[in-house]
């Protein structure tokens, strides 16, 4: 016997990026709540570990989103939503670049070794803020292929679309940025 | 290696890599220590998104403007009217100013005038 129409439907699918955009640009606000739902958590993370600052960083997520709202109607689906959210967010993190102080350029600095270690608490959070430090310090493009794909996991092409350049150009800024932080960093073990 | 190591190769090529670590000292040690960095580069905190982000965000979208889709569409019909207005306003205006022209001066004249010679 044929199971009918109703039985199949167990459960409506998870609404795509895609669709919550396309409503957005309908102005449905409850879509683009849940667009803020979804990236609002991966958008802060990468933007912190470039700039290295939550204000700064929370700052250049709001203005993603406001973007994304403003350019909704614009989104056409030969990329994936995700990739057009980091392009947005990350032409944002190089022009906050261009435009920052540069006294905060300054080389990342070592562990003080000659200090008394205080506490185990404080020398974590050390080795994290020179880690940070020492990532923000790489070529701005080596840096962002680092969060791309080491931190946010993504694959060597959905970092490529959103860096716009190559997978083989992903691959290079890799190996460059983790044989520098390989030298940067041992003096941190 | 780091295609290996992204988890960008097939299972075919990654099983060739991993075959070959396992025979080759100075390419394993290379990925130990890249293994070793991977683990260092886990160990950062983040901040959290801030209380009422998603509010805020909207609130100050919304008071920017609509989406810039919707914006023509909703507010077409209205563009349409306030054109027909100004059209037609400026049409009567330079019919109404061509056929009056030359009464203007008597009508201003008479209305100056008719508080000050009711009787006219
Ligand atoms: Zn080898």
């Amino acid at each position: 016997m044929k199971p009918t129409i109703a039985t199949q439907r167990v459960e409506p699918p998870p609404v795509s990026d895609e669709m919550l955009v396309e409503r957005t640009a309908q102005g449905d606000v409850r879509a683009f709540e849940e667009l803020i739902e979804r990236y609002q958590d991966p958008a802060l993370r990468v933007a912190f570990r470039f700039v290295g600052d939550p204000q700064e960083a929370e700052d250049l997520v709001q203005e993603t989103f406001l973007r994304v709202y403003r350019n909704a109607h614009r989104y056409n689906y030969s990329a994936r939503f995700r990739s057009w959210f980091f392009q947005i967010l990350i032409n944002l993190c190089r022009d906050w670049l261009k435009k920052k102080k540069p006294f905060l350029f300054g080389d990342p600095p070592l562990v003080a070794r000659s200090e008394p270690d205080p506490s185990e608490a404080i020398d974590r959070e050390r080795r994290a803020m020179v880690i940070r430090r020492a990532i923000q310090s790489l070529p701005p493009n080596q840096t962002l292929a680092l969060i791309l794909c080491h931190y946010e996991e993504m694959s060597y092409r959905e970092a490529s679309a959103v860096l716009e350049t190559s997978e083989k150009a992903i691959e290079s800024l890799l190996v460059r940025a983790r044989r520098t932080l390989r030298t940067r960093l041992a003096e941190l073990r | 290696m780091h295609r290996f190591l992204d988890r960008e190769l097939d299972r075919e090529a990654s099983l060739r890599v991993e075959a070959h670590l396992s025979a080759c000292n100075s390419c394993r040690q290379e990925f130990y220590q890249l293994l070793d960095l991977e683990d260092q580069l886990e160990s950062t905190p983040l901040p959290r998104i801030s209380a009422g982000f998603a509010g805020r965000v909207i609130e100050q979208a919304l008071r920017t403007r609509e989406p810039a889709m919707t914006l023509p569409m909703r507010s077409f019909p209205t563009a349409v009217a306030a054109c027909a207005i100004v059209i037609v306003t400026w049409v009567g205006f330079h019919i109404g100013e061509a056929y009056s022209t030359a009464r203007r001066a008597d009508i201003i004249q008479s209305a100056l005038s008719s508080p000050i010679e009711p009787g006219s």
